[in-house]
């Protein structure tokens, strides 16, 4: 009945259209292909870091937080130097304070901390808070075999956000309880995803 | 009197790609795409609407990278290349289907949209098509909003404040210059919201923002009417909250419109379907096959069989999308105003890159739901939020939580394996540009050339395209190589600026290859002064 186009070449398959990819990622931003003649261009490295001395926290969403930190060769060894041969066997950690609510933190005195081990290797890391609405400040730290907490750097603050319909009312600005069950039972449930992400997305 | 508003939105966005140094260059064509099968389709119904003296209200966030690329001479006159290119193309379409009466309807409609485009191209907006947006501003039918300068995701760049500034700051610089006037609203990219960060869009005159729906929900203190009124952030601005009904109903795999079988099929492109010898002048040079813009099939259904595209069933499907759309915002405001002591606020806004490029009928939905809203109803009516806002100036106040319209609803899709790599390098270059910027707050010739070239090399680093490009993972090596590049130049500059041996070649070899916001304001990287958290180290 309908007849198709005649294609003297190999056509390339087109994408079956279901329900998985009715939209891919790609599309929305062009596909990405370099002419042959960049190729070659040289690209340049970035450094490897800044010897900063310094940790930076970004939270991620209600219950992660991302840290990247840089140590100098020289800020080591001069802690190597101060510590003693115990500074090698110490434990690297994060140690991360809720400071919720604290308006000068003096090291001592958040509302709680623990502690996470990690390892002399990264450079980042991602750190599960595990509470939304916190806010938090972590140290890169060391434990000394006898249990010494030493702080090598002291990051921002940064605060997790809040992922619940919050509990307060402002008593000026409220819906008669009936019209508010209403009002929410429409809205729910909160997808939380971008125009171009209610289209499942091909797997890559 | 209507019962409630509706706030249409379209977010126009693509990232800087200009190549000024190869003559044909892939990305480019995205460009070229979106200009013909989106933006002039748009403005082709703003036209007509205004001609028929439909009273109607969009808002649109056209982006600074789209306002510049739609400004600069280079991209225009390669687009007046590729849009009589596919005019010759389009022709011999017409020509090969002679005999086909299943295709050459189709080939007809697209001769006559390229012509068309052609002509509002070239003769009525005399190559600028920001003319026209700012034409519609002008006449009261259309509301602009301003983006982050390079739409920086915001968020994580906000580590340094001074960034923020920038993104804003620039952004509103450009747009002040290319409309006439301040912009009032900003589109957050992709509504990327960091609870105060409200308080910098408020220090450049801005009065409101978007967030998603959980941005609104999650607030600090409940929102009395949910995402359907604005609230205001303690700086006094505005943030409006998405409504998920209206983006569902046009998005969605199963229950939104664009999937309908009559509508055109995006995936049968002749670059890649027709005969080699025959489509190659039309493709990349170097003979790889890409899109042209003409496909012959619709949608059809789940099967590789396509069926030919009736241009007409298309139309129609379009109008009974627009009827049930409305209807169901009928409902919806209803609903909402027998619960409220106020006309609610209905606020959709979707990529504009959906009407045309990838539901080709979404401009003719468009401007049948503007028509029907117009004509056959009075329970809504369209709005700007600006225009909601003069009639409620007091809302609630309240902090929107931090929140992002992308997966997952908050920053990981630009914070994960793919590119957590970048922020430590953009952020150290923001502390050095603020650095600078401090350093020589009153430069002059070659020092001020090298202090701006230095800021648009950090802003178009900070482009959050690159991240998501990589965490998707498609030929992620061109958002790396920007991403590295960028970077690269900066610190390059930022040596030659602070140790004063600045190169003038190299720097004119920059200005040309990256010459986004030629009027640009170093100076907005000045450092803040920053309240407590800053990193205290031992």
């Amino acid at each position: 009945m309908f007849q198709k186009t005649k294609v003297k070449n190999e056509l390339p398959s087109p994408v079956e259209i279901g329900e998985d990819n009715f939209e891919t990622a790609e599309e929305i931003f062009p596909i990405i292909e370099f002419p042959p003649e960049l190729e070659h261009e040289h690209v340049p490295e970035l450094p490897w870091g800044y010897d900063d001395n310094k940790i930076t926290i970004m939270a991620r969403d209600p219950e992660w937080i991302y840290a990247y930190w840089d140590i100098s060769e020289e800020r080591r060894n001069s802690l190597r130097h101060t510590y003693g041969p115990g500074w090698d066997n110490s434990l690297p950690v994060l140690r991360v304070y809720d400071v919720t609510g604290i308006s000068y933190f003096n090291g001592f005195n958040a509302n709680h901390h623990y502690d996470t081990v990690i390892n002399d290797y990264a450079g980042s890391w991602y750190i599960h808070v595990g509470v939304p609405n916190r806010t938090y400040c972590i140290d890169l730290g060391r434990i000394l075999s006898d249990g010494t907490y030493i702080a090598v750097a002291r990051s921002n603050f940064t605060f997790t956000p809040r992922n619940s319909i919050s509990n307060n009312v402002d008593s000026e600005w409220m819906l008669v309880s009936e019209n508010e069950r209403k009002l929410y039972s429409r809205i729910s449930p909160l997808t939380g995803t971008s125009s171009g992400e209610l289209f499942n997305r091909k797997m890559h | 009197m209507p019962k409630g508003y509706l706030a249409l939105v379209l977010h126009a966005h693509l990232p800087y790609v200009r190549h000024p140094e190869h003559e044909f260059f892939l990305e480019e064509r995205w460009f070229f795409e979106a200009v013909t099968e989106c933006y002039i389709p748009l403005i082709h119904v703003f036209e007509s609407l205004v001609n028929d003296g439909v009273d109607f209200r969009i808002t649109m966030s056209i982006t600074p990278p789209l306002m510049s690329m739609l400004t600069d001479g280079l991209l225009q006159e390669r687009y007046s290349k590729h849009i009589t290119k596919l005019i010759e193309l389009a022709e011999k379409e017409v020509e090969r289907t002679k005999w086909n009466p299943h295709f050459h309807g189709t080939a007809l409609m697209y001769k006559d949209l390229f012509i068309r485009a052609s002509q509002t191209f070239h003769d009525k907006y005399q190559r600028n098509l920001l003319n026209a947006f700012r034409k519609f501003q002008n006449l009261g039918v259309l509301e602009v909003i301003t983006c982050g300068a390079t739409h920086g995701y915001f968020p994580l760049l906000g580590v340094k404040k001074e960034s923020l500034r920038a993104q804003v700051g620039v952004a509103a610089d450009l747009y002040t210059r290319l409309m006439g006037r301040r912009p009032k609203g900003i589109w957050l990219p992709e509504c990327g919201y960091t609870s105060g960060l409200d308080n910098i869009l408020d220090e450049f005159g801005l009065k409101y923002f978007f967030v998603d729906s959980h941005g609104l929900m999650y607030a600090d203190t409940r929102p009395k009417y949910g995402v359907y009124a604005p609230v205001y952030c303690p700086s006094g601005v505005a943030a409006f909250g998405r409504d998920v009904e209206t983006s569902k109903q046009v998005w969605s795999v199963n229950e939104g419109y664009p999937g309908d079988y009559d509508y055109r099929e995006y995936y049968r492109d002749i670059g890649w379907e027709l005969d080699y010898d025959y489509i190659k002048p039309y493709i990349h040079p170097n003979g790889l096959r890409i899109n042209t813009g003409i496909k012959y099939y619709r949608i059809t259904g789940r099967t590789e069989d396509k069926h030919a595209y009736d241009p007409g069933r298309g139309r129609y499907k379009a109008e009974i999308h627009a009827g049930n759309f409305m209807f169901n915002r009928e409902k919806q405001i209803e609903f909402l105003a027998d619960i409220f002591d106020r006309k609610p606020l209905i606020v959709s806004p979707y990529d504009a890159e959906l009407f045309g490029h990838w539901w080709f009928e979404g401009p003719q939905f468009l401007e049948c739901l503007i028509r029907k809203i117009a004509f056959n109803q009075d329970t809504i009516k369209l709005i700007t939020p600006s225009e909601y806002l003069l009639k409620y100036p007091v809302n609630q106040m309240t902090v929107p939580a931090s929140s992002s319209w992308g997966y997952k609803g908050y920053h990981e899709v630009w914070l994960e394996g793919s590119n957590d790599w970048i922020y430590p390098h953009l952020h150290k270059a923001a502390e050095r540009m603020s650095e600078l910027a401090a350093m020589f707050p009153h430069a002059e010739g070659d020092l001020l050339r090298a202090l701006k070239q230095a800021a648009r090399e950090l802003l178009l680093a900070q482009s959050s395209d690159w991240a998501f490009i990589m965490k998707t993972g498609t030929m992620d090596g061109y958002a790396r190589r920007r991403t590295k590049q960028h970077l690269h130049r900066f610190t390059g500059l930022y040596e030659d600026i602070k140790w004063n041996k600045i190169n003038p070649q190299w720097l004119s070899e920059l200005e040309d290859k990256d010459n986004i916001f030629p009027e640009i304001d170093y100076r907005h990287f000045r450092p803040a002064r920053e309240a407590t958290g800053a990193a205290v180290n031992y």
